[in-house]
């Protein structure tokens, strides 16, 4: 064989490498997007009302474990029942997650059906104080709060609301 | 206990609430009562009652599991464990009820005979006032308010606390059970300070 032959040898040799290589790399990526994907379709589903078959069983034993369930999933929720508006905008919701919940909150405040103010999460122990939604009147309004999965941060269970008065504070 | 002697406690309840805060606000009264003609060692003295702005406060479950059985019955846990208790100083009720149908569960006004596939019925409430999954998840959902079973007392109160019945049925279930199970429905519950509306 040639010099020239042996170096074309040679090249196409590092080309077919390096193909390889570029393909291994691809796939390599893909596998990790898929697995990434995998692992964030395998969050929690957030439970509201769910329904489980129970096999092998007694009936005292699934209702231990329904009742268990309700139990490890109970929220307090706390806020002013009448909201005091400042000349600022601002509302003194006063929404504080206990430290005992074992879940973070989220809470929306919404009048005449319109979400005005949606608050960040909030860990147990915390507290909002006051808030500064896109525009609020006087009169009544619904707050609602959210529980949050703690690792997902995602929707927990069906939320609940809480039917107060906002009222400018220098009315009060 | 009757209905008369729970709005005599809710009242009194209130009333303790009241005179507490009353008290506080005598001291400034009197001394504009001092203001005012006395003569001898009579006076008047304006006595008023505001809302003390404690924050209402309450627990409730985030989740009611069922557990369903091979002829479709649908097991609730107890009433006793599925509560919303009431930890204001003032009284509450619930004013609304509402649910919301996750799909592909259909809910019926009555899964056996709904002819649907993952049809399900679910009632909740307390046992004298058991309200339809069905009938909440219209447009509005339930109007509680003027329902003297969904009051609960002040913290501590003899019915500071609703025990929640459920119970149910699904049927032609095509969703996977095992496992964590499926969710069927979204409850929402809404819930105000006071007692109901008569």
């Amino acid at each position: 064989m040639t010099d020239t032959a042996a170096a074309t040898c040679e090249d196409r040799r590092r080309k077919i490498g390096r193909i390889g290589q570029i393909v291994a790399l691809i796939i390599l990526l893909l596998c990790i997007l898929f697995l990434g994907w995998k692992v964030l379709q395998f969050g929690k589903a957030d439970e509201g009302a769910i329904v489980t078959q129970y096999e092998g069983m007694t009936r005292e034993e699934i209702q231990a474990e329904l009742d268990r369930t309700v139990r490890e999933n109970m929220m307090t929720v706390s806020v002013a029942p009448t909201a005091l508006l400042d000349e600022n905008g601002d509302v003194a919701v006063n929404v504080i997650n206990e430290e005992s919940n074992r879940f973070p909150q989220r809470f929306s405040l919404i009048q005449d059906g319109e979400v005005v103010y949606r608050s960040g999460t909030i860990d147990p122990g915390k507290t909002v104080s006051s808030c500064h939604p896109d525009h609020i009147s006087a009169g009544p309004a619904v707050i609602e709060i959210q529980a949050l999965d703690p690792e997902s941060s995602e929707d927990h269970g069906s939320p609940t609301r809480v039917d107060i008065s906002i009222v400018e504070a220098d009315e009060s | 206990m009757s209905a008369r002697t729970t709005r005599t406690r809710n009242r009194l309840g209130t009333l303790a609430c009241s005179v507490g805060v009353a008290c506080m606000l005598a001291s400034p009264t009197i001394a504009l009562a001092q203001d005012k003609v006395v003569t001898g060692t009579s006076g008047t003295t304006d006595v008023t009652v505001q809302t003390s702005n404690e924050n209402i406060k309450f627990s409730i479950p985030t989740i009611i599991p069922f557990a369903a059985a091979g002829d479709g019955e649908l097991v609730g846990p107890t009433a006793s464990e599925t509560l919303i208790k009431n930890l204001s100083v003032f009284g509450i009720h619930v004013t609304n009820m509402s649910v919301e149908e996750e799909a592909p569960w259909v809910l019926a006004p009555d899964a056996e005979t709904a002819g649907r596939d993952n049809s399900v019925d679910f009632q909740v409430g307390p046992s004298l006032n058991v309200r339809d999954a069905f009938n909440a998840s219209q447009e509005g959902g339930i109007d509680l308010s003027d329902n003297e079973n969904w009051d609960m007392d002040y913290a501590g109160g003899e019915s500071d606390s609703i025990q929640l019945e459920t119970y149910g049925n699904i049927s032609h279930a095509t969703v996977d059970l095992s496992g964590d199970g499926a969710k069927i429905a979204t409850i929402s519950w809404t819930v105000a300070p006071g007692q109901h509306v008569s």
